[in-house]
């Protein structure tokens, strides 16, 4: 059997692998614009002093897909997700006490 | 073609080594760019709790259409992406290459879409200094972030484009094998910068809507 024949069953299984990612990538997809519909529409939805809150809480939950899905966080080694969630705890350091700090002036 | 070996580079024996400390290394620079952005952020959102007002009045002079464009255009691109990375892993040459080629006609949109937007930005004045057309001081604090925000974020998404175009041309070539490590860092990274986006867009476009 010629190598090009031993090669194509393989193919023709990754072919249909891939079908199935493409499937579950495109869902993902699907709900990301979904979300970013969602917080245009909140934009102009009368929720007062809210609506900001609403807008960055659909972006943040877009960030969780891209993160979890797209940059495959979701089935990460301890290294990658330590290294990942150690960026988050030093942002959350700086925003906790630059905040402390406004808060307790204005 | 499935030639693993010739992505193996010193001093890693094994190939899953390599991409294990290539998947390492790109997160902490991940890690260092979510810090970075972070400083930004941080500085929009004092100057945006001290001026609620101003910074409502100065997000709704922004152009909407064009920002939910181009985040509908980024995270596109970072399906595609991502998908060209399932392809490199499956060992689908083809899939591959036009699926990195769509990543890269998507982002070369959004820079042409940000360049009619500045455009637009620059015919009504939306810059700090004389001639600003909100009749409040803070407004333009508000314009000061974002054009060093906005022009940061352009710059990281103009250096992740030529990455992703020397990834279709080398796989194209069938220069570089599809179990590089590379198609997957560069791939962290274009995320990266979608994530960064998604982000700026309801604090730069949303504001003083309702």
């Amino acid at each position: 059997m010629s190598d090009e024949a031993a090669r194509a069953p393989d193919e023709a299984a990754a072919k249909r692998r891939f079908r199935g990612q493409l499937a579950g990538d495109a869902l993902v997809w699907l709900a990301l614009l979904g979300l970013l519909a969602a917080s245009f529409g909140a934009a102009f939805a009368p929720l007062g002093r809210f609506t900001l809150g609403v807008c960055l809480g659909l972006a943040l939950a877009q960030v969780a897909l891209l993160g979890l899905v797209f940059m495959h966080l979701r089935h990460a080694r301890t290294l990658i997700a330590l290294t990942a969630g150690a960026g988050l705890v030093f942002v959350a350091v700086m925003f906790t006490f630059t905040l402390n700090d406004l808060f307790t002036r204005v | 073609m499935s030639d693993s070996a010739g992505a193996l580079r010193e001093p890693w024996q094994t190939l899953p080594e390599q991409a294990d400390a290539a998947t390492f290394g790109i997160w902490l620079f991940i890690a260092s760019e979510v810090l970075f952005f972070a400083a930004f952020f941080m500085a929009f959102a004092y100057l945006r709790i001290i001026h609620p007002q101003e910074f409502a009045l100065a997000s709704g002079r922004t152009g909407l259409a064009y920002g939910t464009l181009n985040t509908v255009l980024l995270l596109t691109s970072s399906l595609t992406m991502t998908l060209a990375t399932r392809a490199a892993a499956l060992d689908l040459r083809r899939p591959c290459i036009g699926l990195l080629g769509a990543t890269v006609a998507l982002g070369a949109a959004f820079l042409v879409v940000k360049g009619f937007e500045y455009s637009d930005d620059l015919d009504k004045h939306l810059y700090p200094g004389p001639g600003f057309p909100i009749p409040l001081a803070a407004a333009q604090l508000f314009f000061s972030a974002y054009w060093a925000i906005t022009v940061i974020h352009v710059i990281h998404l103009s250096l992740g484009l030529v990455a992703v175009g020397r990834l279709a041309v080398q796989v194209g070539r069938a220069v570089l094998p599809l179990a590089s490590p590379q198609i997957e860092v560069t791939a962290l990274y274009w995320s990266l910068v979608d994530m960064v986006w998604v982000l700026l867009y309801p604090l730069i476009y949303l504001g003083g809507r309702s």
